[in-house]
């Protein structure tokens, strides 16, 4: 498999291409309504975790595009002596819908990274009691792909708004869960 | 009334594990055996239990599409662990093998009248055995709880079992106590700690070759589950026609800044000067 990954990358270097350059910031939510943030079980509708993104973006034919994107989510808020990350690859495509409007659809591959200092803490056990927990102490990475759906709406043609719906789990309706970027754009 | 959920040894967010493993089960996907003893005193009968602990699973552990982990519920089993506590139970060799036994007891319970049940998990090298115990002492605190409550505690529980330890942000699953709050999701802790212990994270794909992206998933593998929705194959193509996109831009779009070099001018000057000559 390796050798014809290689040799599919090489070729890809040969080949003649006519792109734009877009980089980004936004926000990432995760899990939208489907994680608990209080204790009367209100769920998260919004979140401000730092998204930060470099694309480009390939003509296909007509008003069909390919818009190949990196990306990466801070996570600003992070578990005592516990580090996330988020790396997105997007490998979407966009419609152009008008001058200012396109829409987006294709999928994400997200690799996600919890990583831990080791030891242990103390956390309640019971009303009276505490007992000593371990805290993670490696790094562990899952991965995930989503379907995307998006649209985005430019200013001009240098600067543009994007929402990007995530969809996890999308052939169980039961347990479906979406994530969304809010995402500003510059074309370069 | 707070009502407790322990685990027996075993604002922001927070990720711990069970003190006795730190770690989750090698397999991926985790059976629960239901003892049959009696449940009576717990408000349900052990077929009740059953029903519960599906409810538990379906609604909490097995709906996070970002955890490589799927729990099912066996019928109700010939297991009787009356009398028996997490110890004797496990020494006794009543757990299969990397799986969960959980059943209720009515005279061996170790906490006291307010604690609605309790969890260990034990590894042995490749190895882990997980046991939930439901109060079911005549002064059970279970029979006054709602059924929604009670399918958050058996969720709690099994996530002690899975290799979970408590948090100490009240709206997250794992915290201690059940009581004044209405538990409906998942919190960011739960989530994060299940992401931790059961990633997906077998590495393959031929992008090992690739240290800057680390361990890739195993597209094929996860292809059959729920959140690769199109299937491996149509992921695996479209991952490789957005690398290629990707690098071969990137190729392009650092030629652009660097086409004034050196090299660049002596290639042009050349190239003009053969074109003049052609002429």
């Amino acid at each position: 498999m390796n050798i014809f990954i290689k040799a599919f990358l090489l070729i890809s270097f040969v080949l003649p291409v006519h792109g734009a350059h877009l980089v980004g910031v936004g926000t990432f939510v995760s899990y939208f309504n489907k994680v608990q943030v209080s204790d009367s079980g209100a769920t998260r509708k919004f979140d401000l975790t730092p998204y930060f993104s470099y694309g480009q973006q390939f003509h296909i034919q007509g008003p069909h595009y390919f818009m190949p994107e990196i990306g990466l989510a801070y996570y600003h808020q992070t578990p005592k002596k516990v580090k996330k990350s988020t790396l997105f690859f997007h490998y979407d495509f966009s419609y152009i819908v008008s001058s200012q409007f396109i829409f987006r659809y294709g999928l994400t591959t997200y690799r996600h990274t919890i990583s831990g200092e080791g030891g242990t803490i103390s956390v309640r056990n019971g009303d009276n009691g505490y007992a000593d927990f371990e805290v993670p102490s490696s790094a562990r990475t899952t991965f995930f792909t989503t379907v995307d759906l998006g649209g985005e709406y430019f200013f001009n043609p240098k600067n543009s708004a994007r929402f990007d719906l995530h969809i996890m789990n999308i052939r169980n309706f039961k347990n479906r869960a979406y994530n969304y970027l809010l995402t500003y754009n510059w074309y370069l | 009334m707070k009502y407790l959920l322990l685990l027996l040894i075993g604002n922001a967010y927070a990720i711990y594990l069970n003190p006795n493993t730190g770690r989750g089960f090698e397999n991926r996907s985790v059976t629960v055996h239901v003892a049959s003893t009696d449940c009576s005193n717990a408000g349900f009968s052990t077929a009740g239990l059953k029903d519960l602990l599906e409810d538990a699973v379906d609604d909490y552990w097995n709906a996070v599409p970002t955890a490589d982990l799927k729990l099912k519920v066996a019928a109700v089993g010939s297991t009787d662990i009356d009398g028996m506590d997490h110890n004797q139970i496990l020494n006794a060799g009543l757990v299969p093998a990397n799986s969960i036994l959980a059943g209720c007891n009515d005279d061996a319970f170790p906490q006291d009248s307010k604690t609605l049940g309790s969890a260990v998990m034990t590894c042995s090298g490749d190895t882990c055995r997980g046991v939930l115990i439901i109060n079911a002492r005549a002064d059970s605190p279970v029979p006054d709880i709602n059924n929604s409550e009670k399918i958050a505690t058996m969720a709690h529980e099994i996530g002690h079992a899975l290799g979970l330890g408590h948090t100490p942000n009240t709206h997250n699953l794992m915290y201690y106590a059940v009581g004044g709050k209405t538990q409906t999701w998942l919190g960011q802790d739960d989530i994060d700690g299940i992401n931790y212990l059961y990633p997906y994270d077998e590495p393959v794909l031929g992008c090992d070759f690739l240290p800057l992206l680390g361990s890739m998933g195993t597209i094929k593998d996860i292809g059959d589950d729920d959140n690769f929705p199109p299937g491996g194959f149509l992921a695996t193509a479209l991952f490789g026609v957005f690398l290629t996109f990707f690098l071969r831009g990137t190729w392009y779009f650092f030629q652009y800044f660097f086409q004034k070099s050196a090299t660049y001018l002596i290639y042009s000057n050349a190239s003009a000067l053969f074109r003049q000559n052609e002429k």
